[in-house]
């Protein structure tokens, strides 16, 4: 039973866009100022209805698991060498609090062992480790001053993907699909890919809360596909019933089912009818979907290597994009393996190797195909790590950063966040931003707005309380807007 | 459900939406000022929503000091008045939310909470009408109400004080009661409802030949007396109490909470009365000399996630715990959001900051640290016997008393052979002057090489203790023994202070060599030659033999299982020739413990010398000393002392008396080691010492708001703890249970109707608060939770009295009328009909095919998973090692439930990481998939099949048959014409391809060769083809909802 009649209400209206019904023409804002109920008006939930236009219809979030350095990748500062292997000037640090792993050491600094160059006609600094995130440059908006609270992984996850470090809370896509409902009927609203690095040096666990639908109603959580068996759990007919004997019975089944409901009135009968023909839409779409054969070597090629191999982030990004195509509205790749506490120097140029391609290739590919316009691409990880040294410093396979939620750097593209700019700026030693910082519920309020959502709006009821996925935080980042 | 179907008759939206904001949000509108306002259902929502974040509870944010959620706050004198009863245009409040000057507008525009003018025509009302104020609802004190009077028509339905209720409301609308259930849709129902299970073919048969209405009600008392009962309750509760097999969080590691489950399930069974269910539960701990089951109880706070992540910091991980068991009590028993004040007050309910402080002092002074520091578990711990070995243990334990019996036989039994005995003892002496037999040596000293403590008793018994190395050997020294000795006894002997009571010091030894050495202080020392050595019992290879070669490696073992090693033994090694030390030497003892098992060294041994030139195992002791020298003299002479000195003796050395001395032993043992092997877990113990409990701001762990240290206690608004309360858990639980708490039997009853109902009374069941859904038939509830109190929280009573309402028994027809003026069924006009929760889907199709292991309790089981699942997600550090046998089909209550990822087929569920009492019901294309497609379903509908093939032959019978079995009901025509259709085509199909035949009846566990023999060919298609049919038999709706 749901909630309430309202919301209830608004649940139909999503099920017929689900199964391409739709016909009242109206949202339920209109109807409810029409009335002139405002209990109504404040929540744009459910209803496919935006509460202005978007300008991104859809989600692509590569999340970077493990925390990505920025400071071998994107925060260039040249100036450090010359405090290499030298106490981090209490100035800098400002007495804030460490992690228990390098907590009461000494903070040694260790400036990047990579090169930096300027890329595109922007001339955005970037490692060489990420040549072809470079390559891009000018699409991109590059943030530099991103900071959070948490410091540990699971909690810094949970609190980007659901705007609390505890898990409970619905999940960024589940709040899209309560918000705006499906955009297509043979495939979920949401959907969840994860990969992890070939080495398996990490050790964070997938938390299904990541993409779950916390006290929303269960149908909005992420489905999620998965990188061996079935893509999507129990989507398989057994074996020894294909498809066509499958249908015809569901067609028998459909047909027992209509009787009951004239015979019960109950409404809900028909519902599950619907269902169980999405049920077997889905098992064709979902197979085509990750049947990945029919696109032409040019495509696979702008990938990279890995794009053959099921499960790996390559393949996962080539997916994103055909899942985009066909109107899914978030898009939730996970990949790990970025927790370099003490094998940066080796480890960081493999999983570099692996992602920057894949990354790279699908905002080109999205580009090329009108797509990169209303999709909006962001890649980024939980935090950041720190500019001095875990580990020992003159032992290359045995240092590394540890956490660093204070400043960090990621990126975004496309879904009408202009490109070939960067935002915000950090200090002489990546630690604190000096410039425009942008906190974690900024990005999620400025996700919502590119949507068509205002993150004030967007609200649920629940034990008596109106949540946010911003809470009671978050300003939209006006300056990277187009 | 209803706009569905509403929305596809009536096109314009505007009609729709009209419907439903009249119907449902504000019954009472329409339109007519004269319509009396009630403040608790029309205003306090209003200003609940709009006004209380600035005016209401919480006094940090409070604005222009106007509080609008007291009677106090809104009657208080304000210049310009706030409101003047009658008049509404003349009151301020009025005033400021029918501006349009922003500046004074209320709420403010900027808030986006602005008022409809519905909600503003209310609140005009209110004022003209009197503007009369009452306290929220639910925390008013619990009268029982009257219950309310009939129609005479209305009368003739009603079975009980429910339907009064349920009917006078009706009375009030247009609605009419609804017929009532078929015989079989209600027996279904009730089955469900009851045991989550639907009815066996005998229950069915028993109640549908005789549908009478005390056949209904034995049926009800007979469901609620069946195991199942039990576990169908305990679901839910195990929901609330956020149960779960691992800890959650990184590692995610397994616990051990099953106790706590079996304990929940058998409390339900046994009807314990709700109050000292929640006693227990929360304190039971704490009660006088608790039970180790009232220990187990309080496992329900402990059922929390643990966090074990490395680096993180221990205090801030406790102090979450006490959050969730604080907020987990308050949402299971007060109904309460008091999470909302952990940082703030609360902004709707009276509930301040410090309240929560002192409620959550109650669960600050739990004896742990925070850590994950007891296996997978976190302490305090329990150690707790397995069913089995409870059982066991109530068997020794009156086995031990037997054995103490015999060793405590009176004297007087056993006179006859006493006489005998020392008859014979005299006889003998006074022939050859002294006894024969085994006479004890009493060493003068005992040592070991490794450094282990040899101590000597007085019976010249030696025990080993302290340092226990791998090897050690042990050297005696004897002093004057016996001339001409022909032999000497070894006898390793059992001994309390031994692990396991012994013999060796890990209870088994391996001796590995026994030398004999003769010294003299100033003489070379001189071996004596042993020729050979017999043992009572020997270890399979372990033979004495060995001992008698210093350099052999192996030795005389004497393992005979855990239960019967722990038993006196004996060895005897015989001299080459008699020996007689000479004046001034001694008789040194090697005992040597060399072999490659470690540790297996003696604990605790005699040894014994004889004269008699062919000693054997049973011969038998001379008495010592102090026995002889009485013995030697005439009975007559004795003193008092020396008879019972001699028939302690005698007592003690008797058949019986050994024999039972060695069974207690044994006994002890058994008991000892099943002690080691109990599993444990998580309870509530107390520190001794209170822990200080601080305000924290925002909940953060080390940073308390202020110096003041928090006594424990209970919100204002809900009354204080009484007097002589203690001031723990068991105060709080007694004060939660008590008739005066004006929540806790509405919180609960409001539950169980959820359960039965599909909803509660009050919908939000988490929220009794301001900004929880007021009931839909107050009166109900309180009479309800009156009666509930009354009758001494008997929940059976209750859930009965539910069941045999006629409300309860009405038909799930939803008609047109019912789903335009009622959509959501809140009056009851028919029995609610809703999708079963997935847990219950998987036991049904478990118990329609007869495939369900009905077994109670115990550990959890892993049942089908698609492969892989749990490798994945944690990069292939846990995985899934799934059970075979029985335990594949034991009910979903017994399901492994891994925190961070739940059993993939049941859908819909809580996630158990924190409490919930109420679960989502969606409708969505992965639950089909699920119910088509999981083998768990495909292998019961293939053994369901299988069955109804072995049942009947002909094939109508069969077609029939799966769906009698299945739905309880006659198919009609036209369902007969479309499952015909089904096989023709179905068999058509497995005729074609044989193969996939074979590959469908493959599916699970259970193998259909066994069972189906002598099927032929034929009978595998058709197998193959009724397989398929019972698949879309069990996805019917009809099969997957509860009508």
């Amino acid at each position: 039973m749901p909630p309430d009649p309202i919301t209830h209400y608004k649940q139909q209206l999503t099920r017929r866009r689900f199964f391409g019904n739709t016909g009242t023409g109206l949202g339920i804002a209109a109807l409810s100022s029409l009335l002139g109920i405002s209990d109504l008006a404040p929540a744009a939930t459910d209803s496919g209805t935006a509460h202005f236009p978007a300008k991104a219809k859809r989600v692509i979030y590569m999340f970077q698991n493990g925390a990505p350095t920025h400071v071998d990748l994107f925060d260039h500062k040249p100036g450090m060498e010359k405090f290499r292997d030298t106490q981090l000037p209490e100035s800098v640090q400002q007495g804030k609090r460490l992690s228990t792993m390098t907590q009461g050491k000494a903070q040694k600094v260790l400036p990047s062992a990579w090169k930096f160059q300027p890329h595109g006609n922007c001339g955005t600094q970037m490692s060489e480790l990420v040549p072809h995130m470079g390559s891009i440059a000018d699409d991109i908006c590059l943030i530099r001053s991103m900071h959070t609270e948490a410091v540990n992984h699971a909690p810094a996850i949970t609190y980007f993907l659901t705007g609390s470090e505890m898990p409970g809370r619905p999940s960024f896509g589940s709040w899209l699909s309560y918000g705006l409902g499906s955009a297509n009927d043979e495939l979920p609203t949401f959907c969840a890919m994860t990969s992890v690095d070939r080495q398996l040096s990490c050790g964070q666990i997938f938390y299904d809360w990541y993409w779950g639908s916390g006290f929303l109603p269960s149908h909005h959580q992420g489905v999620k596909f998965r990188g061996n068996g079935d893509p999507v759990l129990y989507l398989s007919n057994p074996k020894g019933i294909d498809r066509k004997l499958r249908k015809s019975l569901l067609d028998d089944l459909a047909a027992l089912n209509h009787l009951r409901q004239q015979e019960i009135g109950d409404p809900e009968i028909l519902t599950r009818i619907s269902q169980y023909e999405m049920a077997y839409r889905m098992q064709a779409s979902i197979p085509d979907l990750t049947d990945i054969n029919t696109e032409p070597q040019h495509i696979l090629d702008l990938y990279g290597p890995d794009v053959m191999r099921r499960g790996s982030f390559a393949q996962n990004c080539l997916l994103a994009r055909r899942l985009a195509e066909k109107g899914v509205r978030f898009i939730q790749l996970m990949h790990a393996g970025w927790d370099q506490h003490n094998n940066l120097p080796t480890q960081l140029a493999i999983q570099t190797k692996d992602t920057d391609q894949p990354a790279a290739g699908l905002v080109r590919d999205l580009k090329q195909r009108g797509l990169l316009e209303d999709t909006l691409v962001i890649w980024g990880g939980e935090f950041g790590r720190t500019p001095f040294c875990q580990g020992d410093m003159h032992n290359k396979k045995q240092h590394g950063r540890d956490h660093h939620p204070y400043c960090f750097s990621i990126w975004m593209a496309g879904g009408g966040i202009r490109g070939g700019v960067t935002h915000g700026e950090s200090d002489d030693f990546c630690y604190n931003p000096v410039k425009d910082p942008v906190h974690v519920h900024d990005l999620q309020a400025t996700i919502l707005n590119q949507l068509g959502l205002d993150h004030e709006r967007l609200t649920y009821k629940f034990q008596g309380r109106e949540f946010r996925l911003t809470d009671v935080h978050g300003k939209i980042i006006k300056p990277i807007l187009s | 459900m209803a706009t569905h179907n509403l929305t596809q008759r009536l096109s314009p939206p505007l009609a729709i939406a009209l419907v439903l904001f009249l119907t449902c949000v504000t019954p009472l509108l329409a339109n007519n000022d004269n319509a009396s306002v009630d403040f608790n259902r029309d205003i306090r929502p209003i200003l609940t929503n709009h006004c209380y974040q600035c005016h209401g509870p919480d006094t940090n944010t409070r604005q222009a000091d106007l509080r609008l959620d007291t009677q106090t706050g809104l009657n208080e004198q304000r210049d310009p008045p706030l409101i003047i009863k009658h008049r509404p245009a003349a009151s301020e409040l009025i005033h400021r939310i029918t501006t349009t000057d922003s500046d004074v507008q209320m709420p403010p525009p900027q808030f986006n909470r602005n008022l409809s003018s519905v909600q503003i025509k209310l609140l005009t009302q209110w004022i003209q009408q009197g503007a009369s104020y009452s306290g929220h609802w639910s925390l008013q004190p619990l009268i029982k109400p009257e219950v309310p009077k009939l129609k005479k028509r209305d009368l003739k339905r009603a079975r009980n004080p429910i339907d009064h209720f349920i009917l006078a409301k009706l009375q009030s609308t247009q609605l009419q009661p609804s017929n009532p259930a078929p015989a079989a849709t209600l027996l279904r129902r009730l089955t469900l409802d009851l045991t989550g299970l639907p009815p066996t073919p005998v229950q069915s048969q028993q109640f549908l030949e005789n549908p009478t209405s005390e056949q209904y009600e034995q049926t009800v008392d007979n469901l609620l007396t069946q195991p199942e009962y039990g576990e169908h309750l305990a679901w839910n509760w195990l929901v609330a109490a956020r149960y779960s097999d691992t800890n959650g969080y990184q590692g995610d590691r397994t616990r051990t909470s099953h106790f706590w489950r079996t304990w929940v399930i058998n409390a339900f069974n046994d009807n314990m009365p709700f109050n000292q269910f929640t006693v227990e539960q929360l304190a039971g701990d704490l009660l006088e000399s608790p039970t180790l089951d009232q220990q187990i109880a309080t496992g329900f706070n402990r059922n929390h996630p643990l966090n074990g992540e490395g680096g993180r910091i221990a205090e801030e991980s406790r102090v979450e715990y006490v959050f969730d068991r604080t907020e987990t009590t308050g949402t299971v028993w007060l109904g309460l959001t008091v999470g909302c004040a952990r940082c703030h007050d609360h902004k709707y309910d009276p509930l301040t900051q410090r309240e929560y402080y002192e409620m959550y002092a109650f669960f600050n002074n739990i004896d742990e640290t925070g850590r994950v520091d007891a296996g997978g578990d976190a302490n305090p711990i329990l150690k707790v016997p397995t069913g089995d070995q409870r059982q066991r243990l109530k068997t020794i334990e009156q086995e031990l008393e037997n054995t103490k019996d015999i060793e405590r036989l009176p004297a007087a039994k056993e006179i006859l052979a006493r006489n005998e005995w020392i008859r014979r003892l005299q006889a003998e002496h006074k022939l050859y002057g002294n006894f024969s037999g085994w006479s004890a040596l009493n060493p003068v000293s005992a040592t070991s090489s490794a450094g282990a403590t040899a101590s000597i008793d007085s019976s010249g018994g030696v025990l080993i203790t302290g340092k226990l190395a791998d090897k050690d050997d042990y050297t005696i020294v004897i002093d004057q023994p016996q001339k001409n000795i022909q032999a000497i006894r070894l006898q390793p002997m059992t001994h309390e202070q031994l692990e396991f009571n012994g013999p060796g010091r890990t209870s088994n030894f391996v001796l590995t060599s026994f030398e004999l050495i003769v010294t003299h202080s100033n003489k070379k020392p001189r071996p004596i030659k042993i020729q050979a050595a017999v043992a009572d019992f020997t270890q399979s290879s372990f033979d004495i033999k060995h001992t008698l070669n210093p350099n052999a490696e192996s030795g005389w073992a004497i393992w005979d299982g855990e239960l019967k090693t722990s038993i006196n033994r004996q060895a005897i090694f015989y001299l080459a020739e008699p020996l007689t030390l000479a004046q001034g030497e001694q008789l040194t003892v090697i005992l040597r413990h060399q072999s490659k098992h470690a540790k297996h060294t003696l604990g605790y041994f005699k040894l014994a010398t004889t004269t008699e030139t062919k000693p054997s195992l049973e011969t038998k002791d001379i008495p010592p000393s102090q026995i002889a020298s009485v013995l030697a003299k005439p009975t007559d002479n004795w003193s008092v002392d020396e008879t019972e000195l001699v028939t302690q003796y005698h007592r003690e050395h008797t058949d019986e008396f050994i024999a039972a001395r060695k069974k207690r032993v044994l006994l002890e043992t058994e008991r000892q080691r099943m002690r080691t092997s109990f599993s444990q877990t998580m309870v509530m113990r107390d520190r001794g010492e209170v822990r200080e409990t601080k305000m924290l701001t925002v909940g953060q762990y080390d940073s308390p708001l202020n110096d003041e240290r928090l006594q424990v206690g209970t919100p204002a608004s809900l009354g204080s703890l009484a007097e002589e309360a203690p001031r723990n858990r068991l105060g709080l639980a007694r004060w939660i249970t008590s008739p005066r708490n004006p929540l806790t039997a509405r919180v609960t009853v409001n539950r169980f109707w959820q359960q039965i109902f599909g909803a509660g009374i009050v919908k939000t069941t988490e929220d009794f608060g301001n900004q929880g859904e007021l009931p839909s038939h107050p009166l109900l509830l309180d009479w309800l939770a009156a009666d509930f109190q009354e009758h001494n929280w008997d929940v059976k009573r209750l859930l009965k009295m539910i069941v045999m309402s006629d409300t309860y028994r009405q038909s799930s027809h939803t008609s047109a009328a019912a789903l335009q003026l009622d959509p959501f069924n809140r009056m009851l006009s028919h029995s609610p009909r809703f999708r079963l929760p997935s847990h219950t889907i998987r036991d049904q199709v478990l118990a329609v095919s007869g495939l369900l292991v009905t077994k109670i309790g115990g550990p959890s089981v892993k049942p089908y998973q698609p492969e892989g699942l749990w490798a994945d997600f944690s990069f292939g550090k846990i995985k899934y090692q799934q059970d075979s046998g029985d335990a594949l089909y034991r009910r979903s209550l017994y399901t492994f439930w891994r925190r961070s990822l739940g059993p993939p087929n049941m859908f819909d569920e809580a996630n158990r990481q924190t409490c919930n009492v109420r679960t989502a019901r969606t409708n969505t294309p992965l639950h089909a998939l699920t119910t088509l497609n999981d083998i768990t379903y495909i292998e019961a509908a293939r053994v369901f099949a299988q069955q109804i093939m072995q049942q009947h032959d002909q094939h109508e019978r069969r077609l029939e048959q799966l769906f009698r079995t299945a739905l309880l009901r006659k198919e009609t025509e036209t369902e007969k014409a479309i499952l015909q259709g089904m096989y023709t085509k179905t068999r058509a199909y497995y005729q074609d391809s044989p193969d996939r035949c074979k590959e469908l009846l493959k599916i699970g566990d259970k193998p259909y060769e066994q069972t189906l023999d002598p099927f032929d060919n034929q009978d595998l298609i058709d197998l193959a083809t009724y397989t398929n049919i019972a698949n879309m038999i069990f996805n019917t709706d009809e099969f997957l909802t509860r009508e």
